[in-house]
């Protein structure tokens, strides 16, 4: 590298390349994440795929276990209505028979255990047998306690239905003599009406079904797999719930608003206008499929097809399940550690290409810049050193147009006064032109050897020009410091020159400047500190600030170069310049490396 | 040094040249030609035959620089050069040139004044030491000539050396001629009678 070259050192800062590397690695890093990201809603999809699959297969086995349970029902209300030992009671009417009725009864309620209740009603309302199972044992309620039931919904209603058709009541929970039965006691009532044989209506045969039989089925289904498995009737209460407290909410009127439909409005509309279906919603996944619980004999089915009365228009029921979304992600989330593991990776793998390819931009860019500054300064300075020499010629014919003026104005002091200003003004030009010229030539560093501390005396002893008529003292203190370092003689005399003429200038008419070397340390190479501190009347901010820049100077006469100067030949020696701010008096520190670049 | 010297100024600029011309005389010299390129300036020189000259470099025609190498080669004086330039190149051949000083315009009447004085100390001095040294030459050549005749003389005659340096002696002063003079004619006659041997040999 030649000495001209090394005018702008590039100055990169670890903000700098932070920066710039986050420009690069931001995009990248976010990149990098959405494909991470898109992998993992991936797999989510494909889970949730398997679960969509498994819900509907779970929902449509749960319903059909409704079914036929209900189907299994309704047989066996046809087998015990259309019981021969009824059939014989209906004629005979005696005990005997009634109590062979019970028998029968009782038996069965004993081996089937599905039924909470299982009676024979008379068209009158009054209960003529039955049969309670308690606690898994099968009892025949004594003649006196059987009430009358005349009144009651299932019974004006079976009242009215034909031969071989079913009456289905809705699920509930049992309530004897006006109380809800604790703990709660879900039953369904099948009830058929019984006719003689004669073909008049003699009666109902009633069966309690047990709720409980059917909802710890579906229970038990759903307790394996992950999601709820609920089941609602057509106003949207829940059945089976997921806590017991969200179940009968139509039983109890506190418990109005422990609706599906309030818990998941956004799914209940779909849930409760089409017979089945699935839905993702932002609570989860919903498959559910409609289930009419009035099951039908083959008579009773036939009649409806003719009707055309859709299962749906009636109190039908609905089997849903719900997968909340944390539970369709839970799948998914064991690539998690993984995809942050790679995220992590990627982000430091990218970390340090991104520092990489910051800083070597950066330095590029700096180079460039370095480069054309130096191409301009050389244009600019070409120009300079041009404009310097042809007006040589013309200053020469002002000098001497001047001197001649003042040969003939000689007599005339006023005139002369004149050329006088005119003459000095000249020399400002002069003095102007030549250090532009030297400011704007290309900087050509011969280093070599110099005692620092010599060519500061030695530069000291030729100012004394000017410092003619004043009295400064000069000091250097004292110091172990080795004063040798590489650098071009001339070059780094103009700058001690240069300071120290500023801070003549600045102690007059008396004062003192002293000179200290201090061994430093410059981009990690050994250097040498040499401070220059006068008694002047010291540096404003203003002043620190721009004391370095081309053309700004506080000296009538000054040119504003010389200190610009300066700090264009430390900079090319890879050293720093700068003013001090600790007073009294104007500092300026100059630090150059003591090897040569 | 107060002495007034005739100088020869030469520049392409007449306002310039009459600046130096007032100057010069100003501090006491004469300025006996102008000159307003290099050939006039060769010219001036061979007919003023000056002390001193004052010459631009950058001139039409002749430049200053190659006039001045015309003028030394044919007498030895000093010379001044003023240029507005200063380049590495220009002040090699003013140097190989032999000039006594370089100034850079723009110049001042101080610049001029100390240039002639320094320059015109400086061709004394040295002319002092090239008669000291044409001397020294001349003396060196009549002895070995006087030798020769006096070698002659001693064969002719049969003298001692002495005999014969006094008899060159003698005749020196009766024909009112230098020693090495008739020393010379000794030689030149010896050669002239005898043949073959060559006078200065």
């Amino acid at each position: 590298m030649s000495p001209t070259e090394n005018l702008y050192r590039p100055s990169i800062t670890r903000r700098a390349i932070v920066l710039r590397g986050l420009t690069i690695f931001a995009p990248l890093a976010i990149a990098a994440a959405a494909v991470l990201l898109g992998v993992y809603l991936m797999r989510v999809r494909n889970e949730t795929r398997i679960v969509r699959v498994e819900e509907m297969n779970r929902v449509a086995a749960q319903s059909e276990i409704i079914v036929s349970d209900f189907q299994a029902v309704a047989g066996d209300l046809m087998i015990l209505a259309g019981g021969r030992t009824l059939a014989r009671m209906l004629v005979d009417g005696t005990l005997q028979t009634r109590d062979a009725v019970t028998e029968e009864y009782l038996l069965f309620a004993q081996q089937r255990a599905l039924y909470d209740q299982l009676r024979y009603v008379d068209v009158a309302g009054q209960e003529i047998i039955r049969v309670n199972y308690r606690g898994e044992k099968a009892r025949a309620v004594p003649e006196a306690e059987l009430q009358s039931k005349s009144n009651r919904y299932y019974h004006i209603a079976t009242n009215q239905l034909p031969e071989g058709a079913i009456f289905v009541s809705p699920l509930d929970l049992n309530v004897e003599r006006g109380q809800i039965e604790r703990p709660a006691k879900p039953v369904i009532r099948f009830a058929t009406p019984v006719f003689d044989e004669r073909g008049d209506r003699r009666g109902m045969v009633i069966l309690n079904y047990l709720g409980a039989v059917l909802l710890d089925k579906l229970r038990r289904a759903a307790a394996t797999v992950p999601g709820e498995m609920m089941l609602i009737n057509s106003d949207g209460y829940w059945l089976l719930g997921r806590t017991p407290e969200e179940e009968w909410g139509f039983m109890f009127p506190d418990r109005k608003e422990r609706t599906f439909g309030h818990a998941f409005p956004d799914a209940w509309q779909t849930v409760s206008t089409l017979s089945q279906g699935q839905l993702l919603t932002t609570s989860g996944l919903f498959t559910f499929t409609t289930v009419d619980p009035h099951v039908r004999t083959l008579a009773q089915r036939r009649a409806d097809d003719l009707n055309r009365r859709s299962a749906s228009a009636r109190d039908a029921w609905k089997v849903v399940s719900y997968v909340p979304r944390r539970e369709l992600e839970a799948r998914a989330r064991d690539l998690v550690p993984l995809l942050v593991g790679i995220q992590i990776g990627l982000s430091f793998v990218l970390g340090v290409l991104c520092w990489w390819l910051a800083r070597s931009s950066l330095l590029h860019q700096a180079d460039r810049a370095r480069v054309l500054q130096s191409e301009r300064l050389a244009a600019i300075g070409e120009a300079m050193a041009g404009l310097a020499h042809e007006s040589r010629n013309a200053l020469q014919r002002s000098q001497a147009g001047l001197e001649m003026l003042a040969r003939r104005v000689g007599d005339r002091p006023e005139s002369l006064a004149i050329v006088d200003e005119v003459q000095s003004a000249h020399e400002h030009l002069r003095d102007l032109y030549e250090e532009v010229q030297s400011y704007a030539a290309p900087l050509q560093l011969n280093p070599e050897t110099v005692d620092l501390r010599a060519l500061i005396e030695e530069v000291w002893l030729h100012l004394a020009g000017e410092r003619e008529g004043s009295a400064i003292e000069f000091v250097a203190v004292p110091s172990e410091c080795d004063p040798s370092c590489m650098v071009d003689r001339r070059a780094i005399g103009q700058v001690v020159r240069n300071i120290l003429e500023n801070a003549i200038a600045a102690c007059k008419p008396r004062g003192k400047i002293a000179v200290a070397i201090s061994p430093a340390v410059i981009d990690g190479r050994p250097a040498i500190d040499v401070t220059i501190r006068d008694s002047g009347p010291g540096l404003s901010t203003e002043q620190r600030r721009h004391l370095f820049d081309a053309f700004f100077t506080t000296k009538e006469h000054g040119t504003g170069l010389g200190l610009a100067i300066a700090k264009r030949i430390v900079d090319g020696h890879g050293g720093t310049i700068s003013a001090g701010d600790i007073g009294p008096g104007a500092v300026i520190r100059m630090t150059l490396p003591r090897g040569s670049r | 040094m107060n002495r007034k010297l005739r100088i020869i100024i030469a520049d392409d600029e007449p306002f310039l040249l009459s600046y130096m011309q007032e100057t010069l005389i100003e501090l006491g010299h004469d300025v006996v030609a102008q000159a307003a390129n290099g050939r006039e300036l060769i010219d001036a020189c061979r007919e003023h035959q000056p002390d001193l000259v004052v010459t631009d470099i950058r001139m039409p025609e002749v430049d200053g620089i190659e006039a001045v190498l015309a003028i030394t080669a044919q007498q030895q004086l000093p010379i001044i050069l003023v240029s507005a330039y200063h380049d590495a190149d220009l002040l090699g051949r003013a140097r190989s040139a032999g000039t006594m000083a370089y100034l850079v315009k723009p110049i001042q009447k101080a610049d001029l004044e100390t240039a002639i004085a320094i320059a015109w100390q400086r061709y004394e001095e040295i002319s002092d030491l090239r008669e000291e040294a044409a001397q020294l030459r001349q003396t060196l050549a009549d002895r070995k000539v006087i030798e020769r005749a006096k070698g002659i003389v001693m064969r002719e005659r049969g003298l001692s050396e002495e005999e014969a340096y006094q008899l060159l002696q003698k005749t020196s002063w009766d024909t009112n001629r230098r020693l090495a003079e008739v020393a010379e004619m000794i030689v030149v006659a010896q050669s002239a009678l005898r043949g073959g041997e060559k006078p200065g040999d």
